[in-house]
């Protein structure tokens, strides 16, 4: 799983990005890890006065408090649970990357953050149903929650070619979203997601499950819980209507999922269902 | 202008010609618009599921959520702004729309339709106008004043239904 070659002014801007965060980086290793407490994590988040007092004002917020008065971070992030401290986490160490409008994808400010955001929450759920899991929950929730970094460049190379990639679409010269993007920049958003990822020096797994969370059967084989998991995710993610806007159901699903993931349909729904109901919890606390 | 927004599985009346109706990126989910042309009513629902046997809990809170329970809220809602179940409620369709799953397992999009179509069949109510299906995500409004219903999807501008 070598390198991506990629289009020269892709690969420039890649090398042009800030690097992710020193704190960023060390939660990323560490969810990497399933081994890991959540000792290790209070050690990372407390180091980090911006994300403790991140940590402390949303564990004080009246839907997580219930009442009670959190003072430490230890406390903080045993009440919030690893998830949630996750996402206020890397919200507040990859600065407006996923937050900005994305002008090739038509997205608003917010919108790719949502997405994220909604797709950590599913492949959370739908790890845990994996047949025989190698990955854990906590892995899953944070590769779905930067499989689609790869927009935040390739939007400025898709600026004003909208158009034209939805008529490819439409007179099917491309097969969906990914070949549009793949015919109009050289490259598409997994592959460019990949590239940063590697950039960032990021663990193996997350590198692979941004690089093929939309076709997992490509990726390695070691890996494919966690992909078809992110996969299944991003899907349940559009169904529900949140995605970029010009190309949330512009994709295909990778059926190999079936071997890993027992889905029906009634399953599909509950799933869809209760991850609205998580995100309409939580939104408020972790978007602003 | 004042708008209303309706959420998912969520669903509002209203006579108020100052007011238009919203609902945002329907995705799968399938949005309703029924109008009774006489007094002027009308709603908008925004159905997620299809049948509420999965979650009657859900069901209970947020009727909404499924056309089963969806349709009958809101025609009870239409009762309230004072449509008097004589004479013919028009009603329109949109989005149901669905990633290219060739088994159609994720097809929660053409689960909605069919099943919103079957509950209007038993009450003898069939849609007027309808723009279903594809791979595009809609979002939908419609102006009480003239009953006009405009969709729109990023990218594709907007278009009357």
């Amino acid at each position: 799983m070598g390198p991506v070659k990629l289009p020269k002014a892709i690969q420039e801007h890649i090398q042009d990005m800030p690097m992710i965060s020193e704190v960023a980086h060390k939660l990323l290793s560490l969810v990497a890890n399933p081994d890991h407490s959540l000792r290790d994590l209070v050690k990372i988040v407390e180091n980090d006065v911006y994300i403790a007092a991140r940590l402390l004002r949303v564990a004080n917020s009246a839907y997580f408090s219930r009442g009670h008065e959190i003072t430490t971070v230890q406390r903080a992030v045993t009440h919030l649970g690893e998830a949630t401290v996750l996402s206020i986490a890397l919200g507040a160490s990859t600065g407006d990357l996923l937050t900005r409008p994305l002008a090739g994808y038509e997205s608003e400010a917010g919108g790719l953050w949502a997405h994220c955001l909604i797709a950590a929450i599913a492949a959370r759920k739908v790890a845990l149903l994996v047949k025989n899991p190698k990955v854990t929950a906590d892995q899953a929730y944070t590769a779905a929650m930067l499989m689609d970094i790869g927009m935040a460049v390739l939007a400025d190379h898709l600026a004003g070619e909208t158009d034209k990639m939805i008529e490819s679409i439409d007179t099917q010269s491309a097969q969906d979203f990914l070949d549009a993007e793949e015919h109009t920049a050289g490259a598409n958003h997994a592959k460019v997601g990949g590239e940063i990822a590697r950039m960032w020096n990021l663990p193996r797994p997350l590198i692979a499950a941004i690089e093929h969370h939309h076709h997992p059967s490509e990726g390695p084989e070691e890996l494919f819980d966690l992909l078809y998991a992110v996969h299944v995710a991003d899907i349940i993610t559009r169904m529900a209507g949140y995605g970029m806007g010009v190309e949330t159901l512009s994709y295909t699903l990778d059926e190999g999922y079936r071997a890993f993931i027992p889905l029906d349909k009634p399953r599909i729904e509950s799933l869809m269902l209760d991850v609205l109901d998580e995100f309409s919890k939580i939104e408020k606390f972790i978007l602003e | 202008m004042e708008y209303i927004y309706v959420g998912i599985g969520e669903y509002a009346v209203s006579r108020d010609p100052n007011q238009i109706i919203k609902t945002m990126a329907l995705g799968s989910c399938v949005g309703v618009i029924v109008r009774d042309p006489r007094s002027g009513g009308t709603g908008l629902l925004h159905v997620a599921l299809p049948d509420s046997s999965i979650n009657q809990r859900r069901a209970a809170d947020k009727p909404g959520s499924f056309a089963d329970t969806g349709i009958p809220a809101l025609l009870k809602a239409m009762r309230k702004a004072g449509y008097d179940g004589n004479g013919r409620l028009t009603v329109k369709l949109t989005g149901g729309a669905s990633i290219m799953d060739p088994n159609n397992t994720f097809n929660i999009g053409k689960r909605n339709i069919l099943a919103i179509k079957k509950i209007l069949w038993g009450l003898r109510m069939g849609a007027i106008a309808e723009d279903l299906g594809g791979s595009i995500s809609r979002s939908v409004a419609v102006d009480i004043s003239t009953g006009k219903v405009t969709i729109s999807s990023p990218g594709r501008g907007q278009w009357d239904l």
